[in-house]
């Protein structure tokens, strides 16, 4: 970061200035001596001076122990204008809260939340709002806290039309409400509730990639207050009420409140669904999907700035997807089947993934002992046949209906977003930009890599999804050959005898990688769950069991599985499932196959070993846990232990090794282009 | 300002020597921006001691209720032994004579407080991190014993951390004169620096996002 003052300069007569601090929301910020030795912190302001000096000057003379006091305003030769203010040597809470991952002792919170608390209260006695309270505006020096920035941020809504006015952590501590240009004293409290959250939990409550995912959670989401102790959860909640008029109404309260969560004696007190409703109102419209349908990520559009007034109603929003008469009636009819399968959904998605393999694995067991896996087959295929006929039809409608509206209604009148100022919300957005890039930039590579699991939701265009696939499905042919052709050294018999076996092994393990590798690859990126993406393999897994099967006949390579060997740990207790048996004569029956191929594919996360943002390249442990996986399943419903460990093995490898891995660091390019 | 490949010794730059001699002072302090600013001993005997306003002070002058000589550091090759003039614990137990330095290890000094750390292996310079909130000459942040080089730089074990920097900048010593250089491209007082420069007094350096000036005690 450049300043534009170097150490030694005077910019003002009797201030040196030794160093640098930072570049704050409205100006640099330096570190000065004055000639007499006193320190002093300089600011200096560029930007909107009359608007800043007004709002500097008001707080002059106020004097709190928990304020950063302002000394005075100068003018420098160049006619720009500096604050002279305590220098405070200590560090800020931001960098405080880095040393306390997991939150600070809740002694500490309170004596700091103390402070803060009687510094801002101090502040909106004289009625003052400070607008911009986060970790980063507060200095502890000595366990005592300060507050700065004070006044600076008093004319934020004019001041956010010219660049540098906030800094990054803003957008964490920011109350909806300031999306309509509402800056009351209940932006500090909301503010305050935040940062105890943070303080008490190390992690804000509302996280994100963007700045607009954050600010659209302020907007919308609800806070986890399973983080934390049971006893602020209702303080929390109070002032993190979407609503203004609903939230604590003073920082006296968020105090009192504070100090009863202390003693434990607070009633614990769940925020009413209400409280989440989206704040949107007609003086804020963000657009969240301009230009962006195909990704289900929530945005805020950082290319065309949201109006600040309403846009005149298009005549086509008569006819828009939520007001169609269409739209209605469809979501209607699907509105109670969507909501208890969306909830079944979102509950085993929050589960812990050994609860989800415990819970599949239930299934199954009950599924194959109760004798009704050939109605559930059906039943699968069926739902699989009808779910894929419903997504076909809404694609080719349009999820929304747009395309039929498009056709048939006008289209929109223009709307002039360039000729008008830029809404708060969005300056805000374009600013953080850039410093969220150079936050991220500092990040590890084990941080990236814990923020970027496979799961990332991100843009992967079709063309690159086809390419890696096509490159994907040609170098697995190769590696499989390789490792099919292992099978000659520990082959007792000639090649000739040996080879049969070869094609199977190469040729069925392909099978298994090219189906998983295709549905991996063309789902990777999107928000499908896991549940889903399993399902989808299942037609795959039972055509791959009758390939394998038939092959293994077609062949007359046959996998031998021998009970009365000495050698084998399984026995015929895990033969049957009901009545039917999975292994016949020493070989396993089409059942057997379909059996194990539907576990094969079903109860191992598969797209995670081929995605692109997995955690290594090639991975070890991956593989020796996709052995184990198929161990336990074979050692439950028998399949011939060599052969099933094969593929798991051969597979697992091949996958890692013939896709696309992405280098942490090349992870931030790509989400910094996006962005 | 002259910067030349290799030998910089040969080089005839502002403060340092032609002769080899060593125009080190003794102590010199770096305003490093963003970061705080940091006092660095340069002596193997450090003294640490109470803030007298008299031209002769020790090397670590603390605001402090201290003896006028409290306490030195003296480094033994990689090694620091500490001994005290006036009463002075490593941990909880009295340093009697001279007692071993480890990193990590606590000096506490009539209320005043030090972390003695030897952030890296690979160089037997130390740091002072204070424990307390007595204000240290000059307002430094922090004190680094430099042995013969001191890390400037974004990770834990460099010697004075800049979270901000993307590239480290070392200083070292060589030939009585101070010299730095960096992975990435380095400037001093505005020229380019070609892999490593002498630096001196007033010298401003400053790295791809990185400034930090020289001052002298």
């Amino acid at each position: 970061m450049k300043f534009a003052f170097a150490p030694e300069s005077k910019p003002l007569e009797g201030y040196t200035i030794k160093r640098a601090i930072h570049r704050g929301g409205f100006g640099e910020v330096y570190y000065a001596l004055s000639d007499a030795g006193k320190e002093v912190a300089l600011k200096l302001l560029r930007q909107n001076m009359d608007v800043e000096l007004r709002g500097v000057t008001q707080c002059l003379n106020l004097k709190h122990p928990n304020l950063v006091s302002i000394f005075d305003i100068k003018e420098d030769s160049d006619g720009d204008h500096w604050i002279i203010m305590e220098y405070v040597a200590g560090k800020t809470l931001d960098e405080i809260l880095d040393e306390y991952p997991s939150g600070m002792p809740l002694e500490k919170v309170s004596k700091w939340m103390e402070q803060i608390c009687l510094g801002l209260n101090f502040l909106h006695d004289r009625g003052i709002v400070h607008r911009d309270m986060k970790p980063a505006n507060l200095f502890i020096e000595d366990d005592f806290v300060k507050i700065g920035d004070i006044g600076l941020s008093k004319f934020i809504t004019q001041s956010r039309r010219s660049a540098q006015t906030q800094s990054v952590g803003t957008v964490y501590y920011m109350a909806p409400e300031v999306a309509h240009g509402r800056y009351g004293h209940e932006v500090d409290v909301y503010a305050l509730g935040i940062i105890l959250y943070e303080l008490i939990t190390g992690r804000v409550p509302f996280e994100g990639e963007s700045t607009g995912e954050i600010l659209m959670k302020h907007l919308t989401d609800k806070p986890d207050l399973n983080r934390l102790p049971e006893s602020f959860r209702g303080l929390i909640s109070r002032a993190l009420e979407k609503d203004p008029q609903k939230r604590t109404s003073s920082v006296n309260q968020f105090w009192n409140e504070l100090q009863s969560a202390m003693r434990g004696d607070s009633e614990a007190m769940e925020i009413p669904e209400s409280s989440f409703k989206p704040v949107a109102g007609p003086d804020m419209d963000i657009d969240l999907n301009a230009g962006r349908r195909k990704q289900p990520e929530i945005e805020v559009s950082l290319d065309s700035p949201p109006r600040s007034k309403p846009a005149p109603e298009p005549v086509a929003s008569q006819a828009s997807p939520t007001g169609s008469p269409y739209h209605k009636a469809h979501k209607q009819a699907e509105k109670p089947f969507k909501s208890s399968l969306h909830s079944l959904l979102d509950w085993y998605n929050a589960q812990p993934s050994v609860t989800q393999a415990v819970l599949i694995f239930g299934v199954l067991v009950v599924v194959f002992f109760s004798g009704l896996l050939p109605v559930v087959i059906v039943l699968g295929i069926g739902a699989l046949m009808v779910w894929g006929f419903y997504t076909f039809l809404m694609a080719l409608v349009g999820e929304d209906g747009t395309k039929g509206a498009s056709t048939s209604s006008p289209a929109p009148p223009p709307v002039e977003t360039k000729t008008q100022p830029l809404h708060p919300v969005a300056q805000t957005v374009d600013q953080f930009k850039h410093k969220v890039k150079q936050k991220v930039r500092h990040w590890t590579d084990k941080q990236i890599l814990k923020r970027t699991p496979p799961e990332t939701v991100r843009h992967i265009s079709l063309f690159q999804r086809v390419t890696e696939l096509t490159s994907s499905l040609s170098l697995s042919v190769l590696y499989i050959a390789i490792f099919s052709s292992l099978y000659l050294f520990i082959s007792e018999g000639g090649v000739a005898e040996s080879l049969p076996t070869v094609f199977y092994l190469g040729s069925t393990t392909l099978l298994i990688v090219w189906s998983i590798l295709t549905v991996s690859k063309l789902t990777e990126g999107t928000k499908i769950s896991g549940l889903y993406r399993r399902c989808l393999l299942i037609p795959a897994a039972l055509l791959m069991g009758s390939a394998a099967y038939g092959l293994s006949h077609y062949l007359m390579v046959f996998p031998d599985m021998d009970f009365t060997r000495q050698d084998t740990i399984f026995t015929e207790a895990n033969n049957k499932i009901s009545d039917v048996l999975l292994i016949a004569q020493n070989q396993p029956t089409w059942d057997g196959y379909l059996c194990f191929f539907l576990g094969f594919f079903f109860i191992r996360g598969w797209w995670g070993v081929s995605d692109s943002y997995r955690k290594k390249k090639l991975s070890i442990g991956t593989i020796l846990w996709s052995g184990l996986v198929t161990t336990i399943q074979i050692s439950i419903f028998a399949f011939p232990f060599e052969l099933a460990f094969f593929w798991s093995v051969v597979a697992t490898t091949v996958f890692q090794l013939a896709t696309v891995w992405t280098p942490p660091r090349d992870r931030l390019y790509i989400a910094e282009d996006r962005s | 300002m002259i910067f030349a490949r290799g030998d910089s010794s040969r080089l005839h730059t502002t403060g340092s020597s032609d002769s080899g001699e060593s125009h080190l002072p003794s102590r010199l302090f770096l305003w490093v921006d963003q970061v705080g600013g940091y006092l660095v001993c340069l002596n193997e005997d450090v003294t640490i001691g109470a803030v007298t306003g008299e031209k002769e002070e020790v090397d670590i002058p603390v605001m402090a209720n201290l003896s006028r000589h409290h306490a030195t550091i003296r480094r033994q090759g990689e090694s620091y032994l500490i001994s005290s003039q006036a009463p002075a614990y490593l941990g909880s137990k009295l340093i009697e004579h001279e007692s071993w330095l480890s990193s990590n290890s606590e000096i506490q000094m009539a209320g005043v407080g030090f972390r003695f750390r030897q952030p890296t292996v690979l160089s037997g310079t130390a740091v002072l991190d204070s424990l307390t909130s007595h204000r240290i000459a000059g307002g430094a942040q922090g004190i680094v014993l430099m042995e013969e080089l001191c890390l400037l730089g974004p990770a834990a074990d460099h010697h004075i951390v800049c979270r901000f920097w993307t590239d480290p900048i070392i200083l070292f010593r060589r030939g009585g004169q101070l010299l730095c250089k960096s992975p990435g491209p380095l400037f001093v007082d505005g020229e380019l620096a070609k892999e490593e420069a002498v630096v001196t007094h007033g010298n401003i350096i400053t790295g791809t996002d990185s400034r930090f000036r020289i001052e002298y005690c």
